[in-house]
């Protein structure tokens, strides 16, 4: 691929570009590369697509194969990508996801010479460790290896990179349970000691990872052991584990203190690794670099269902359409499916492929993440044909004191690596670019968990273990539905579906419609003639302040459980009550509406046919408040004696004075009688007893 | 009692409300410029993860987010913010495309299809959607802008 200067943020657009080499200006750029091709499928996948060494999507076997492909250079944003995860509102695991696939690594970038001229490069997070390296591995692919490798070692070569081939990355890294490699017949001179050391060549080396060439320092990385033993390569420990011999620190990977190490010796590794990278740089043999797992992003597929890539071929070359061109609509095809060889299905439409005399249109197509990558935008102004989205309407819809848009984005945790990923990076290109007024998409991520089956197990058609939404609406309806749904348990947790459950929470909703409707003799339902319009009762105002209070805070805090339980013990304060109080049934009526919201509607209608009609439907209401003051215990219960015996119990507010308190006990019926003849004196525990002495 | 009683007449009460909000559009969200826009009022921006409409239709897993996203909006709302609560479908790319084939049809048709059940679905569960935002991203005039932001990359 060819070297683009990143410098800036800000790439040149192909759309404007004018010059000889698009390649090297744009994020996007076409390279021969070693992709994940899936025969089933017959297309290429990214690498955030491939799980296991099988396809995502079918779990199909997946294998490397060089192709000529488009991919997104993801990479450029990879420091960004990680850091600005911090102020956003996510999940820490999802977070973690992203670090992780990102993979920042801190380390040195080392030549090592093959002759005067060649150097190849290394990537290394323990520089400490170069006087270590006894032998170099390269990825089998590596493009130097045709020119280095002896004559007499060709042919083994050769098949061993026919062999490779045939692999996928995890069968070549994790799987493996034997490394395997052959020796190129070529040295590199180490340059802390310009030593000669072997070059090899072996599969558990990506070409796609780092540089696609490893030093080996078989004394401290377990892999470089296991391959050093099974090879008779050397090993010379070159760090020292705390207590241990330099031959007992054979196999240590810690840090330690460097030994045989002219440059470094005595030193600990962290002042070692500054102070060798000084040296590397002092002697141009190397810098200090950081490294990322992260690959470029693959976006170019081999199947007809997608986004045609905007761009004609011509002499070789490749060139934007004009953007009035846009958009390119796919060509009908009868026979859509892949074609098994890798070429695009779209190739078998030769009209549409002819661009013009001497310009052919590309036929891959786009991967399906491309739409989804920046739909949130659209929904701002779905309307807009000037413009993918409104500049006042992204501003409006995409702002706020956060750096992202979207205040609030709930999904599964699927996906971590592909669209929340995919998505985070197109849009600080459009915000580098300037179209965009916010560095990131999505403020505030909510996962919510996977639902079971009722067996405990994950839904699906051959467990016969899949409930259909329909089905439960039918039998239920929406709003038992949509509660239950809600009721099961926290949102981010994995959990059963019951249709016990569901039968429970129904029931809950009939409960409600019977505070407010009864049916008569003719088989109609009816305003409850319990219903009246009076103040609620100093119990039922405390009941519905409460109620409030926590509804409020539990959607505010995605408890929606609690929030339903909540409501469920207001309904039971009240499905006994001789009188129900309209006022509070319509503020219920209110905070029960986001979970059923028919139910909710039709009852908030019927009372205003009922009662003082209330302007507007209940979604145009305001959201009720709380007084605090009406949530505290304000009565207390005084057991009153006379003589030390029981006499009854006085219900008296907590504020109340002493005097006030001995002048309702005195009036308790019991007490009256027995202190008709005036007693002697009366003791006040305050709060807990009152007890009057006579005679 | 001829036939099997309901505890309350959700059958009849649910479809009433689900057209009364579809005729009187409750839950449109005016963007800057439009008549009934409020410039007091904060705005809120509530997204669902848009699903790609499988031939499976929907099942129980899609609408536990989005029961949980519509309680906010509802709740949003209620508290005086302007609540962008959309829905689309995100109908390319290969899923869609090995479903046609093994139905034996062209995509375009299963991706339409799905896309009608799928709504007509969700309809049901009286989601409170701004529908008038709806997004296809198979739609040229929305891919059309996929394609541009591909060129500006």
């Amino acid at each position: 691929m060819d070297a683009v200067d990143l410098s800036s943020d800000i790439v040149e657009p192909i759309s404007t570009y004018r010059g000889e080499n698009p390649n090297s200006v744009r994020l996007a750029y076409v390279a021969d590369v070693p992709v994940n091709w899936c025969p089933e499928l017959g297309t290429v996948l990214a690498n955030e697509e491939v799980v296991d060494g099988k396809s995502e999507i079918g779990g199909f076997p997946v294998v490397r194969r060089p192709m000529r492909q488009w991919m997104l250079r993801i990479t450029a944003y990879a420091e960004r990508l990680i850091k600005e995860l911090d102020d956003l509102d996510w999940p820490e695991g999802i977070k973690l996801l992203q670090r992780n696939w990102i993979g920042r690594s801190e380390g040195a970038e080392v030549e090592f010479m093959l002759d005067k001229e060649q150097k190849i490069h290394v990537f290394t997070t323990r520089p400490d460790t170069l006087y270590g390296a006894t032998y170099m591995v390269l990825a089998p692919e590596h493009p130097l290896i045709e020119r280095f490798v002896t004559e007499e070692q060709w042919p083994a070569v050769r098949e061993y990179r026919e062999r490779a081939a045939r692999k996928s990355d995890l069968e070549r890294t994790e799987l493996a349970k034997e490394k395997t490699g052959v020796f190129t017949g070529a040295y590199a001179a180490n340059p802390v000691n310009n030593e000669k050391i072997p070059i090899w060549i072996a599969d558990y080396v990506l070409l796609g990872y780092g540089t696609g060439a490893i030093m080996g320092v078989p004394a401290h990385d377990e892999r470089d052991l296991e391959f050093a033993r099974k090879f008779k390569l050397s090993i010379l420990p070159v760090v020292q584990a705390e207590g241990k011999t330099s031959e007992e620190s054979i196999g240590f990977i810690g840090d330690g203190v460097a030994i045989n190490s002219p440059v470094i010796n005595g030193l600990p590794t962290q002042p070692a690794k500054k102070k060798i990278i000084a040296w590397l740089e002092e002697h141009n043999h190397g810098k200090s670099a950081i490294s990322y797992k992260l690959r470029d992003w693959l976006f170019s597929r081999q199947r007809y269902w997608g986004e045609p890539l905007p761009i004609v071929w011509e002499n070789h070359k490749y060139r934007a359409l004009d953007e009035r061109e846009l958009p390119i609509v796919p060509p009908p095809l009868d026979d859509y499916k892949p074609t098994g060889t890798g070429e695009p299905p779209l190739a078998k439409a030769k009209e549409w492929v002819r661009y013009s005399g001497n310009a052919l249109r590309e036929t891959n197509t786009m991967p399906q993440w491309a739409g989804s990558c920046w739909y949130y935008l659209r929904f701002c102004d779905p309307q807009n044909d000037e413009r993918f989205v409104g500049e006042e309407a992204e501003r409006y819809w995409m702002g706020g004191p956060k750096p992202g848009g979207v205040d609030l984005y709930v999904g599964g945790t699927e996906h971590a690596v592909l669209h929340l990923l995919y998505a985070r990076f197109w849009h600080k290109v459009l915000f580098d670019l300037g179209h965009l007024s916010k560095p990131e998409p999505f403020q505030r991520l909510v996962n919510q968990g996977i639902i079971l089956g009722e067996d405990n197990q994950k839904m699906s058609k051959s467990r016969g273990n899949i409930v259909n939404p329909d089905d439960v609406i039918d039998q239920y309806g929406a709003d038992a539905f949509r509660c239950y749904e809600m009721f099961m348990g926290p949102l981010e947790q994995m959990k059963p579906w019951s249709m016990r459950g569901v039968e429970g929470v129904a029931r809950f909703l009939a409960r409600v419609w019977r505070l407010f409707m009864n049916e008569n003799q003719a088989g109609e339902w009816v305003l409850s003639a319990k219903l009246k319009d009076v103040d609620p009762d100093k119990a039922e105002q405390k009941i519905m302040h409460a109620t409030i209070k926590k509804v409020t805070e539990d959607i505010e805090s995605f408890s929606f459980n609690t929030a339903i339980s909540q409501m469920m013990i207001f309904v039971n304060a009240f499905t006994n009550a001789e009188t129900i109080p309209v006022s509070a049934m319509r503020t219920f009526l209110i905070l029960l509406n986001p979970f059923a919201p028919h139910l909710t509607s039709e009852l908030w209608e019927k009372l205003n046919t009922g009662f003082k009609a209330v302007r507007g439907d209940i979604t145009e209401q305001k959201w009720p408040v709380y007084d605090e003051a009406l949530l505290a215990e304000d009565e207390i219960e005084i057991p009153v004696q006379v003589n030390g015996k029981f006499q009854g119990v006085l219900n008296i507010s907590v504020a109340a004075t002493k005097e006030e308190i001995i002048n309702a006990a005195e009036k308790l019926p019991k007490v009256k009688q027995r202190i008709t003849d005036g007693y002697i004196k009366v003791l006040v525990v305050q709060n807990k007893v009152v007890n009057f002495v006579t005679k | 009692m001829s036939e099997r009683r309901k505890p309350y007449p959700f059958d009849q009460i649910e479809p009433k409300w689900q057209a009364i909000w579809e005729e009187r559009q409750n839950f449109h969200a005016p963007n800057p410029g439009e008549d009934n826009f409020d410039p007091e009022k904060r705005k809120f921006y509530i997204l669902d993860m848009f699903p790609y409409p499988s031939g499976a239709g929907l099942h129980v897993g899609h609408p536990e987010g989005y029961t949980a996203t519509d309680i906010v909006a509802r709740y949003k709302r209620m508290r005086g913010f302007n609540v962008l609560h959309p829905m689309g479908w995100d109908a390319f790319g290969l899923p869609a495309e090995q479903y046609a084939i093994k139905s034996g049809q062209h995509p375009a048709v299963t991706t339409r299809e799905n896309v009608a059940k799928f709504k007509s679905q969700l309809k049901r569960i009286g989601f409170s959607y701004d529908w008038e935002r709806e997004i296809n991203t198979t739609a040229p005039r929305y891919f059309k802008w996929t394609q541009w932001i591909f060129l500006q990359i």
